[in-house]
């Protein structure tokens, strides 16, 4: 699994650092291609998540409040809670999927449309590939942390080391 | 030290150009009114149950009140200040927090993670005396023992 984690400049700020993942051979991040991928039908929406992301960057912080906790009971298990879905307005449809580091760093993933009558993740075929993808990259950042690829700056509030990870053998 | 590159994406800039400063406002306020709720609630030692209890709601409503994403009415903020004792002006105010981070993080993708995660920061706020509060702000646990400090 190869990709490029990146600092997303207008969210991030100094209550957390927004990142997203630019995966290899892909120009845009995850989070750019959740965009285009539903600006069309859903503006309004998009523009509601871009304000929350600002906020959380620049005043308030990732606090786990905002977010409600995904990823299935394996990946809870294994690797712990971090897989998480900002919770939208009550007239919105859109589901935003991340990494939650505490409350000082997020990595935005993607998303998609989740109508009123689906419960769960595991219901809608889009969401599930897009939380299935999400829990990937979360398992394969948290393996680098742990493998101390990547580490947290001395005031824990910002990413540090190999975080254009091109050389992953996991998927030779 | 490899920092993240800065990415700075045509596509959010697009949609922020079109969103008014109301608009900013309007989620500013309800998110830093929840964040506020929850700094009380942590003051207080106060779980969403019990929160719940005191205004006569369900704790999903609390998640709901918490998620930043509620629309408040002028009824229910008065509700929210009279159970913390304090005036609803109060749940406008943004105090200014000193974060303290541990020095070193520890992740490790063991089952019990969750209960060390990563970099929970210690969160020191001063309140109205003139006292401190040393809180533990991840999942609501507090140390509420407050202790003076010089004003």
């Amino acid at each position: 699994m190869n990709y490029e984690i990146v600092e997303i400049e207008q969210f991030s700020g100094c209550e957390a650092k927004v990142y997203s993942i630019i995966p290899e051979g892909d120009e845009i991040t995850l989070y750019d291609r959740f965009i285009e991928g539903h600006k069309n039908q859903y503006k309004g929406e998009l523009k509601q998540i871009n304000n929350r992301l600002k906020q959380i960057g620049h005043y308030t912080g990732a606090r786990e409040n905002y977010f409600k906790q995904e990823g299935d009971h394996e990946f809870v298990r294994k690797y712990g809670s971090y897989v998480y879905a900002l919770y939208d307005e009550e007239d919105s449809n859109l589901r935003l999927y991340c990494i939650r580091f505490s409350t000082v760093a997020i990595i935005l993933g993607g998303g998609g449309f989740k109508d009123k009558s689906v419960v769960k993740w595991q219901e809608s075929r889009e969401l599930s590939e897009e939380v299935e993808k999400i829990m990937a990259y979360a398992a394969s950042i948290i393996k680098q942390i742990d493998e101390e690829e990547l580490y947290w700056s001395d005031n824990g509030s910002e990413l540090l080391g190999n975080l254009k990870n091109y050389n992953n053998e996991d998927d030779e | 030290m490899n920092k993240a590159r800065k990415y700075k994406s045509p596509l959010i800039d697009e949609l922020l150009e079109e969103t008014t400063p109301i608009e900013m406002e309007q989620t500013k306020s309800k998110m830093q009114i929840a964040a506020k709720i929850e700094d009380l609630m942590i003051e207080r030692g106060w779980n969403k149950t019990q929160f719940a209890g005191m205004v006569g709601k369900n704790p999903s409503e609390i998640t709901k009140w918490l998620s930043g994403t509620q629309n408040f009415t002028i009824d229910i903020l008065i509700e929210i200040a009279s159970a913390f004792k304090v005036n609803i002006t109060e749940l406008f105010t943004n105090k200014k927090e000193q974060v303290i981070y541990r020095g070193k993080i520890a992740v490790k993708s063991s089952g019990k993670a969750a209960e060390i995660n990563l970099s929970t920061p210690y969160v020191y706020t001063r309140n109205e005396a003139g006292g401190s509060a040393l809180t533990f702000q991840e999942d609501q646990i507090a140390y509420s023992s407050f202790y003076n400090t010089a004003k």
